[in-house]
């Protein structure tokens, strides 16, 4: 069962500053939607591996210094990059 | 006949004799999108369009020969970062942010002489079936305009319906490519997982997303993959296999080859225009000599539940970057974490959060082993069924949707019954596997309905073959 708590605990592990206006509404969708999903518990899945990637390449590229952005590119949206203090003095 | 009627292939031929400048191409691209402006299908125009096509006529006009795309307009998912171009993903978090680097397949596009016109509409971060999920309004389906295109390539797919371009790229995670292609009446294709690289596609689900082309025709779905296909040393899981010939697929002889017809895919559920018609594209694949065979997948109606706790707990954590820091959006607040919360309050959509709350519960201390490491084996389970039936058949045809395209509102107020359609289309994503929605007959009211054949991983040829006997059995008049 989704409830307002288990919507409120979840959205702190996210970082979403829900309004308290949202929060019953979403308790309800993921309700349903975690009902829906809890069919996978009845599924015998005794001694089957999870699939974790089906990425077959895992081949890396030689680490070598390569032509990148410029410095004036790759600072272009740099200005916003202040944050609030965070750190106790 | 306006230039935009012609396919990709024919285009290019006529740009690269010198029949017809890319300037010509790129005004009436402009203007037919600029007349089509009702149904939302772009977020933003490239203001460089009328430079490019200049200097490719330039280049032919030097004696150069241009690209296997010369001059073709080719629309962009908002999903796909462009230089200079403000890409958004469909998001409000993202309004504003402008690329400093083109994707690879952009960089791919441009090599092959292509037309890049514009960034299409789509489902915030492409979470959703219908690209009423988008932030900057739905997009319609231009056969009914009181309908949805799907999604979430939605705006890539009405582009290509509605001969704004002869076709447009989309990224596809459960369905993303294949369903809106079906509901609006054109081809599109999900490659396989890795076949082409992802540099510069905006995040949702990394064991799921691949980018792949829609397009009027299935030799111009063809020859736009064969261009931006390919190891690129930028994505890791890109596949170092051989580049498939798709192009060169398309006049494949089909005689001989096996197709399997999963039971779990027809009957409840799908709509039965739906299935009279996918079945009578099946039959004309028995004609041209194919021969038709019952298989079973006996996991498929598991796909929704697995996908919807794989795709949600990656997407947990690709978000977890838009934090009013780096990009886009910022609700300022007093501390760093009201920063984080508030901006990201603002800046998602219902959509977004509902999936970041459930990737993050399925994720979460005491769920892990319930949720998702359950959802991993079954996984492995639905992959396990394609395997299986691949041993007696080369390819599986079935619906790509079980509905044609349903009305704007129809499910927006219920995201389950949206989720469960994409029930069609999620078991090859979760399996990696490629697969192809080609045009079938349409139903009654004249909505387009789509077949969808998937084959084995790295198999894309198969599906060419297939794709393309369909397509020219639906046109040349029937056998008797």
């Amino acid at each position: 069962m989704i409830d307002r708590k288990t919507v409120m605990r979840v959205a702190e592990l996210a970082a979403l500053s829900l309004e308290d206006a949202e929060i019953d509404a979403l308790a309800k969708d993921l309700d349903a939607i975690v009902k829906h999903v809890d069919e996978l518990s009845m599924v015998d899945t005794h001694g089957v591996e999870p699939m974790r990637s089906i990425a077959t390449a895992g081949a890396l590229r030689a680490d070598v210094p390569a032509p990148s952005l410029s410095r004036d590119d790759a600072l272009a949206g740099a200005e916003a990059f202040v944050v609030p203090a965070f750190v106790e003095s | 006949m306006s230039l935009l009627d012609a396919s990709v292939t024919e285009l290019a031929e006529r740009v690269r004799s010198g029949a017809v400048s890319a300037t010509e191409v790129a005004r009436a691209c402009l203007e037919r999108i600029a007349s089509q402006r009702d149904l939302n299908a772009y977020l933003a125009m490239n203001d460089a369009l009328l430079d490019d096509a200049r200097k490719i006529d330039e280049r032919r006009a030097r004696g150069d020969k241009l690209g296997p795309l010369a001059g073709v307009p080719i629309a962009l998912k908002d999903a796909i970062a462009t230089r200079h171009l403000q890409t958004t993903a469909g998001s409000k978090i993202l309004e504003g942010y402008v690329p400093p680097y083109d994707a690879t397949v952009v960089a791919r596009l441009r090599a092959a002489d292509a037309l890049l016109p514009g960034k299409t509409n789509m489902d915030e971060f492409a979470m959703g079936s219908s690209n009423e999920n988008s932030a900057y309004g739905p997009c319609k389906n231009p056969h009914d305009v009181t309908r949805t295109p799907g999604g979430s390539s939605g705006g890539s797919a009405v582009s290509v319906a509605a001969r704004m371009t002869p076709a447009a790229l989309g990224s596809d995670t459960g369905g993303s490519i294949r369903q809106p292609a079906a509901l609006t009446g054109v081809v599109g294709v999900k490659p396989t997982y890795g076949r082409v690289s992802r540099y510069g596609l905006v995040a949702f689900a990394s064991s799921l997303d691949q980018i792949g082309p829609i397009a009027s025709d299935v030799r111009g779905a063809a020859r736009v993959l064969d261009v931006i296909a390919g190891r690129d040393p930028r994505d890791a899981t890109s596949i170092t296999a051989a580049p498939a010939a798709c192009e060169a697929a398309c006049d494949r002889d089909v005689r001989g080859l096996r197709i399997g017809v999963p039971d779990e895919y027809f009957g409840e559920g799908i709509d039965a225009e739906v299935d009279a018609s996918v079945r009578e594209s099946i039959s004309k694949l028995e004609r041209a000599g194919c021969t038709i065979e019952r298989v079973s997948l006996p996991h498929t109606r598991l796909a929704v539940a697995t996908y919807y706790v794989i795709a949600t707990a990656e997407a947990s954590s690709n978000l977890a970057r838009f934090d009013g820091v780096r990009y886009g959006k910022r609700v300022d607040a007093a501390d760093l974490k009201s920063l984080y919360g508030k901006t990201r309050d603002a800046g998602f959509g219902r959509e977004v959060k509902r999936r970041i709350l459930l990737g993050t519960f399925v994720l979460s201390a005491g769920y892990y082993d319930a949720y998702y490491s359950k959802a991993q084996k079954v996984r492995t389970l639905i992959a396990r069924d394609f395997t299986a039936a691949f041993e007696r058949v080369d390819a599986i045809a079935c619906p790509t949707s079980p509905t044609p395209a349903f009305a704007l509102g129809e499910k927006s107020g219920d995201p389950l019954s949206m989720y469960m359609s994409d029930v069609c289309t999620l078991p090859a994503s979760l399996a990696g596997l490629p697969a192809i929605s080609v045009p079938s007959r349409a139903a009654t009211s004249n909505l387009p309905i789509g077949f969808q054949l998937v084959g084995r991983s790295c198999d894309e040829v198969m599906l060419f073959a297939l794709a393309a006997a369909c397509e020219r059995a639906s046109r040349s008049p029937r056998a008797s």
